[in-house]
């Protein structure tokens, strides 16, 4: 038997009609549309800010929740593929020649080819294997960046030529927190609603199956091989736009994005976020801006705080902010249903 | 040639004392401590703190001692009430405990990078086949083979070494022999970190002491770790000697790609043989 390592992921109980379900969807979507966009003005500068930088690295944090749902992987390695995304388009923008258009077309295409190369190796080494690889892996290429003189800066990184409009819209708007806000907002939003949507697909519910008990769906006549490489480009795809949109916005990028520490991080939101659901790595990431920009009194000394958060949490309530949530609405529902008697 | 095979060997044998204690760790708990890198830089600045008043070699002895009794606490307060969760659950807590530990040496030490001189005996250089080579490093590669052969010797002379086997095979079915696994758990777990801690300290002469020093060669043991087959000491064996002389001839004839080269290694290995050199043994 292979090593398999996942953590306790609660399945969320499936006693409601899927048209009740529908209508809450509804109503959770509207209410993070009107949120996002009210934020703005409600909110100060600063954390808007913030904010916004969260949800850059809520999508790493997505991708690195993402895989664990759906493989029960760990990957310490995830800003490679946040990282490699902001190079790939800012080298082919700066030093190509081509439309910014088709340079964000063909980076992203670029990254998710070569991460599906490395998922077909590194798939083939399930559970801790697995973890060791990913932050193996990331570390190299951390090193390749950092060492790398000439062009891309080597450790002081680069800043990237960005023409006036990207997509129709105007650079300086998409530089500023506020728009970026609300465009962040709005595709996490979309992003949570696609991997939802994902989940109850078959391909979603098989990678399920897989991560529950790879020999058994082997019996039962599945591949188990590709669904898992799917799964890891899907993640990287997800770290990718997150690497991406950060690029945009600060039209700059150095060795440091793409360092372990960045996965680490990425991690730990995703782990306090929870990842049974897709918004717990989104709300993790949010939740770890926040704080760090109010504790930034600690100094230099932020990860003795951090691992010991980590371990309280992991050794505690392993299931995160999701778990969290689930458990306050089964309370909730179970009181009014004793009050309806 | 001759230098970079040497160089080569002694990084191979640095290899395999940090390997050695990951694989004993992980035959026992099914864990891969992710703090391991940070036990070794803990050794390193243990040694350096200590050996101005017990001279190096006692240095050596307190580094593994010191990262020993770590070692006990790890398995008393973590692995041993977490065992019956998720293994990535222990995981992520040790990687919690990397990022604390590395901060602690910060606190404690500082981040300026520090030196440790090599014992007294042993400064200056050797001749090998005509080449002026450090002897102290040679020192380094002795160290490695004598670990690795006690470290065999206690697995399979001893009776606390037997239990130790049988507690990898089956934790359960040993207990009920009538065997403490509790007291074999904080034995196994101790002397694996007990080994990151000598690796650190006998590392420390060799180049400077910061605290991020653990990162690049807890990379290398993980990449060997993969490479040999996971839960085998004979893979890793194999596999940090190849390592170590990819590394050492990289260094001199490919220095643009030596981060790479590792992982060709294990894509090339892990391609052919999904489990690893000794795959066999763990699945």
């Amino acid at each position: 038997m292979v090593l398999e390592s996942s953590l306790p992921l609660p399945t969320r109980q499936a006693s409601d009609s899927s048209r009740s379900r529908a209508a809450r969807w509804l109503v959770w979507s509207v209410l993070a549309v009107v949120v996002t966009v009210l934020a703005p003005t409600l909110c100060s500068a600063r954390v808007i800010a913030v904010s916004s930088q969260a949800l850059m690295f809520g999508f790493l944090a997505m991708g690195t929740g993402f895989i664990h749902k759906h493989s029960g992987l760990l990957s310490f390695g995830h800003a490679v593929w946040f990282g490699l995304a902001g190079y790939s388009v800012g080298i082919l923008a700066t030093f190509s020649g081509l439309p910014i258009e088709l340079a964000i077309a063909i980076g992203l295409v670029l990254v998710v080819a070569l991460a599906a190369l490395v998922a077909m190796v590194i798939m083939r080494s399930p559970g801790i294997a697995f973890s060791m690889l990913t932050l193996a892996i990331n570390v190299a290429v951390f090193e390749l960046f950092n060492r790398m003189r000439g062009a891309t800066g080597g450790a002081d990184g680069f800043s990237i030529a960005l023409p006036e409009t990207i997509f129709g819209v105007p650079t300086t708007s998409l530089q500023s927190p506020q728009t970026m806000f609300v465009i962040m907002g709005i595709t996490t939003i979309v992003t949570v609603g696609a991997l939802t949507l994902f989940e109850r697909s078959h391909l979603g519910q098989l990678t399920l199956a897989i991560r529950e008990n790879p020999e058994r769906a082997r019996f039962i006549g599945y591949d188990i091989y590709w669904p898992r490489v799917i799964v890891f480009v899907i993640s990287a795809a997800l770290a990718a736009i997150g690497g991406l949109l950060f690029t945009l916005y600060t039209g700059f990028v150095s060795p440091e994005v793409l360092g372990f520490m960045t996965s680490g991080q990425a991690m730990i939101m995703a782990m306090v976020g929870g990842t049974a659901a897709a918004w717990g790595p989104v709300a993790g990431a949010l939740m770890f801006f926040l704080v760090r920009d109010r504790v930034t009194f600690l100094g230099d000394h932020w990860m003795l705080p951090l691992g010991s958060a980590l371990i309280v949490v992991m050794a505690v309530w392993p299931t995160g902010l999701v778990g969290a949530a689930d458990f306050v609405s089964r309370r909730i529902r179970g009181a009014a249903r004793r009050l309806h008697g | 040639m001759i230098i970079q095979l040497l160089n080569g060997l002694v990084y191979g044998g640095l290899l395999v004392i940090l390997s050695s204690g990951l694989v004993l760790i992980f035959g026992l708990r099914q864990v891969v401590n992710f703090a391991h890198g940070a036990f070794y830089t803990l050794g390193a600045y243990v040694a350096l703190s200590v050996s101005a008043f017990v001279g190096f070699w006692g240095a050596l002895a307190a580094a593994f001692v010191a990262l020993s009794v770590v070692g006990i606490a790890l398995d008393r307060f973590c692995f041993r009430p977490l065992q019956n969760r998720p293994h990535a659950v222990v995981l992520i807590i040790t990687f919690g405990l990397f990022l604390i530990v590395t901060d602690l040496v910060q606190l404690v030490w500082g981040r300026e990078s520090y030196s440790l001189l090599p014992p007294p005996d042993f400064t200056g250089p050797v001749d090998v086949f005509g080449t002026p080579y450090p002897v102290y490093r040679l020192v380094v590669l002795a160290l490695a083979v004598v670990a690795a052969v006690a470290l065999q010797a206690w697995l399979r002379l001893t009776r606390i070494g037997l239990h130790a086997r049988a507690a990898a095979t089956d934790i359960v079915a040993t207990g009920i022999q009538g065997v403490n696994t509790d007291r074999v758990g904080a034995l196994v777990v101790g002397v694996g970190c007990g080994l990151a801690g000598l690796a650190g300290a006998a590392a420390a002469p060799l180049l400077a002491l910061t605290p991020s020093m653990g990162d690049a060669i807890i990379i290398d043991s993980f990449v060997v770790m993969v490479i040999g087959g996971l839960g085998s000491f004979g893979g890793s064996i194999v596999a940090a000697a190849l390592l170590g002389q990819i590394q050492a001839f990289g260094a001199v004839y490919m220095p643009s790609l030596t981060t790479l080269l590792p992982f060709v290694l294990m894509a090339a290995v892990l391609v052919i043989r999904p489990t690893g050199l000794a795959g066999a043994r763990i699945s």
